[in-house]
């Protein structure tokens, strides 16, 4: 009589370990999608607070512009283009606009083989033209 | 007589099918938290957009300005132009086409068109309130009423004691791939524009 061999602990494991590490996988790329979502909002939320100062002062003034700047650079967005905002001052009744457009630095979780880390940081557009009327 | 009863493999709790049940709901409640984020992000940033717009219709033309500067009273004489103005805004700022309809689905925040419910402008001049109530084709009748400066309830608890702006705008979103729609309120106070 042949005694049958019992499973090994690597048989035992094996599911548990697959499913721990997909389960790690999924929870780490949903943290960082909710992540995406968190930078957007900051970032709109910056841009609605200088707007609602543009309204009050016609445009976006030198002061704001630099403190603007620093905010966006804080929130990870590089090469940052103003271009197309209001800097001169429109007037009361006016509409006044304030443009972004950069790039803002992304972790993301890619899988490119065991020798790679998974980790690794790319680049999105960002683009926001928000309009308001002047009020100064 | 003797009974030969058949001993019970041992068990383990490491069984495949339960850790692949554990894998599919453990993948859709972070989908669904995730979708639950995005949502509550956009239904805020669109809140945020009409809340702007109608900030910025908070403007008075020459004549209003005229008048408020001769009387004191910050009267609306011209509705019309807070709700083109209004309008406008936030069609701008959504990026929607003249009816209102989301123009690029592949980028748009909204699955679908957007609706303005209500827009009234509520006039106060002295005691007395005249509310220029909109309809979705931007006519309007106005109602005047006397002495109710101070007591007239808004119809959400707010009491209307100046001159304000009041919008309800409706739209879509789509929530796990359903169309979800969403109803927006907010009403701003143009004398300190809150």
């Amino acid at each position: 009589m042949i005694k049958r061999k019992d499973k090994g602990m690597l048989d035992q494991f094996l599911p548990a370990i697959v499913v721990i590490v997909m389960l790690a996988v999924l929870w780490t790329g949903s943290m960082i999608t909710a992540s995406y979502i968190d930078r957007s909002n900051a970032i709109h939320q910056v841009a609605r607070t200088y707007l609602l100062q543009m309204e009050a002062d016609g445009y976006l003034t030198e002061g704001n512009k630099v403190m603007l700047l620093t905010d966006l650079a804080n929130l990870d967005m590089v090469g940052i283009d103003l271009t197309g905002t209001s800097f001169t001052d429109v007037g009361y009744g006016n509409q006044v606009r304030l443009v972004i457009k950069g790039k803002v630095n992304l972790k993301d979780v890619r899988f490119r083989g065991f020798a790679s880390p998974m980790m690794t940081t790319r680049q999105a557009e960002v683009a926001i033209n928000k309009i308001s009327v002047a009020k100064n | 007589m003797k009974t030969q009863t058949k001993k019970k493999d041992d068990g383990t709790i490491f069984n495949p099918v339960m850790f692949l049940v554990i894998l599919i709901l453990t993948a859709q409640l972070l989908m669904l938290f995730v979708e639950y984020k995005r949502v509550a992000w956009v239904s805020g940033a669109v809140t945020d957009t009409m809340t702007d717009a109608l900030l910025g219709a908070c403007i008075l033309n020459e004549e209003e300005l005229y008048h408020y500067g001769k009387t004191g009273e910050l009267e609306i004489l011209y509705p019309k132009e807070k709700y083109d103005l209004f309008r406008s805004l936030l069609r701008e700022e959504l990026g929607l086409s003249e009816d209102m309809q989301v123009t690029d689905k592949s980028t748009a925040l909204l699955a679908d068109k957007v609706t303005i419910k209500d827009f009234k402008v509520y006039s106060v001049r002295e005691n007395d309130i005249t509310i220029y109530d909109f309809d979705q084709t931007a006519g309007y009748i106005s109602v005047p009423m006397e002495n109710k400066a101070g007591s007239y309830d808004a119809g959400n608890g707010e009491v209307i004691e100046k001159t304000a702006l009041l919008a309800e705008i409706e739209f879509t979103i789509e929530f796990m791939g359903f169309p979800v729609k969403v109803n927006k309120y907010h009403m701003v106070d143009m004398t300190n524009g809150e």
